[in-house]
């Protein structure tokens, strides 16, 4: 396919934050893969602003293309039913000038990390969970990674519950524009910085914790001991679809 | 043995799916007073396993969880 | 007031322990006006109406612009009354939510205004875009000084190419919005001008306060 001039992004995850930051990368001109293998159901709808009451049960991935493309003609965007595996990674990140993670589980965004990480391809994170967001920008081997921050997924006893799965849907508007603030600095050539941004909607505030590259980081410091997908390394625990 | 007070209410979420059988306990403590008995009959392993720590995170206690039918009764006193 | 279909559609706020079937109740009995269907006047509509705001009050007859306005304005509607086309994209998204036009409107000003009243609260809720930059924040008195803001909009230290700054103002309005709904408690007063990571205050105004 002719690449051309046109920037392309990895959007990881047509949910929440999947759902505010596609029509602004959209409008802002960047040609979209999105992946999401899952449908639309009711409880999303207190925050995944691309559906409405008549796209329950329907595809993600297919209507949130659909809408998008009413709110911005033209856009370019490649709707795919199916998730970021270890298998599938380096093929869909061919051609990639930035991801984008909106996904919701530990698993992919440790997937999602390393497969950039490994294919020198900058990520944007984004997490939401109560009245609290995040928003890193990883620029591979020059800024902090996931990894760097986070090392490993947590056991799964420790994963919140589902009453820890509450959410303030606003947030997902503030940390999908944060995210697509940080893409475009990436895609125009320029720098989202290395730190980690964190809003608490509750009170209000903002603030940056910087960060910086770990040198014994598992898959980005000097010596990394992951320098492959290994499949046993990202299984899904499983996790309720709210 | 010391008698269990009465259940002010009773949920049943034997046919709700996570995370709808956590929302509808913490309905259902909403709806009683602070030292109030909730009843829940559930079944399967991921209500046994979610709701008793989650009401417990929010200052609830279980009084009693035990095997009833096909699934579990639990009894969680609303906290203060 | 909270059916089986409610309590599925807000059940991730219901989870909240700041919320539950209390503060979900509250922001359904809530009203809130809006004056000024800009790009972040739209984002905030958008959140407040997911999140079950009981009664939308929409006032901007002004056309929607050819391409449309993120995220709830499709390019289709381009010339037909911002108000009018948002109360019928609002309904599609939450049929718990009664939206309606008013009269009125935008303030006529050199930027994009929207003012957001909340029912029961003294103070408006101000969202300002212009330039690429956005500033918001609750207002204390009357109108916030048209200059300060003019400035601030202006001003060499926003962060330029700021196509999402409508996005983050308007979703930021919403979300304090509705933490008000739920805690009503006197909220920080102030307009700050949003960047990415941290908004910062507006300099004190030497213009005389107040238009």
């Amino acid at each position: 396919m002719e690449r051309g001039a046109k920037k392309r992004a990895l959007v990881i995850g047509a949910g929440g934050l999947g759902c505010a930051v596609l029509p602004l990368l959209a409008r802002a001109g960047c040609a979209i893969r999105l992946l999401d293998d899952d449908t639309v159901s009711l409880s999303n709808l207190q925050r995944q602003l691309l559906y409405g009451t008549a796209d329950l049960g329907r595809p993600k991935a297919e209507a949130a293309a659909e809408r998008v493309r009413a709110l911005v003609p033209g856009a370019s965007i490649e709707a795919r039913l199916e998730r970021l595996t270890p298998a599938t990674a380096p093929d869909l990140l061919r051609d990639v000038d930035v991801v984008v993670d909106g996904s919701d589980n530990f698993p992919t965004r440790f997937l999602v990390n390393d497969a950039c990480v490994l294919a020198g391809i900058p990520l944007v994170h984004g997490a939401i969970l109560r009245f609290t967001g995040q928003v890193m920008s990883i620029a591979p081997g020059e800024t902090a990674c996931y990894r760097c921050l986070f090392e490993e997924a947590p056991p799964a006893g420790l994963v919140p519950s589902c009453a820890e799965a509450g959410v303030l849907g606003a947030l997902c508007g503030i940390v999908g524009a944060w995210m697509a603030w940080s893409a475009g600095a990436i895609l125009a050539g320029g720098d989202a910085g290395d730190g980690l941004i964190v809003h608490d909607a509750l009170v209000g505030t903002t603030r940056v914790v910087g960060l910086g590259r770990d040198p014994t980081c598992a898959v980005c410091g000097d010596a990394p001991a992951i320098r492959s997908l290994d499949p046993a390394r990202y299984e899904e625990v499983r996790a309720c679809e709210v | 043995m010391r008698g269990v007070t009465e259940p002010a209410r009773v949920v049943d979420i034997r046919s709700q799916v996570c995370p709808m059988t956590w929302v509808r306990v913490k309905l259902g403590l909403e709806a009683i007073g602070a030292g109030e008995i909730l009843e829940v009959w559930m079944r399967g392993d991921e209500p046994l396993r979610n709701v008793p720590r989650s009401a417990a995170g929010e200052g609830h206690e279980v009084v009693l969880c035990e095997p009833a039918g096909d699934g579990h009764r639990l009894l969680i006193r609303k906290g203060a | 007031m909270l059916d089986d279909l409610r309590i599925e559609r807000y059940a991730r706020h219901i989870l909240l322990r700041e919320v539950g079937g209390v503060g979900q109740e509250k922001i359904l009995s809530s009203t809130v006006r809006i004056d000024g269907l800009s790009e972040a006047g739209c984002w905030a509509a958008t959140y407040l109406v997911l999140a079950g705001v009981g009664r939308l009050h929409l006032a901007d007859p002004r056309p929607v612009p050819a391409g449309g306005l993120l995220p709830l304005l499709p390019a289709a509607e381009e010339g037909s009354p911002r108000d009018q086309v948002a109360v019928t994209a609002l309904a599609s998204l939450n049929p718990d939510v009664v939206s309606s036009v008013e009269p009125a409107g935008p303030e006529d000003r050199e930027y994009e205004l929207v003012r957001i009243a909340v029912g029961g609260r003294d103070e408006d809720y101000v969202v300002a875009t212009g330039n690429g930059r956005a500033v918001g924040g609750w207002t204390a008195v009357g109108s916030p000084c048209p200059r300060c803001i003019g400035d601030a909009l202006r001003s060499a230290e926003g962060v330029a190419g700021s196509g999402p700054a409508p996005a983050l103002a308007g979703s930021v309005a919403a979300s304090e919005i509705l933490a008000a709904i739920l805690q009503p408690a006197a909220r920080p007063t102030g307009l700050r001008i949003h960047r990415l990571g941290e908004a910062a205050p507006l300099p004190a105004c030497t213009h005389g306060g107040a238009a």
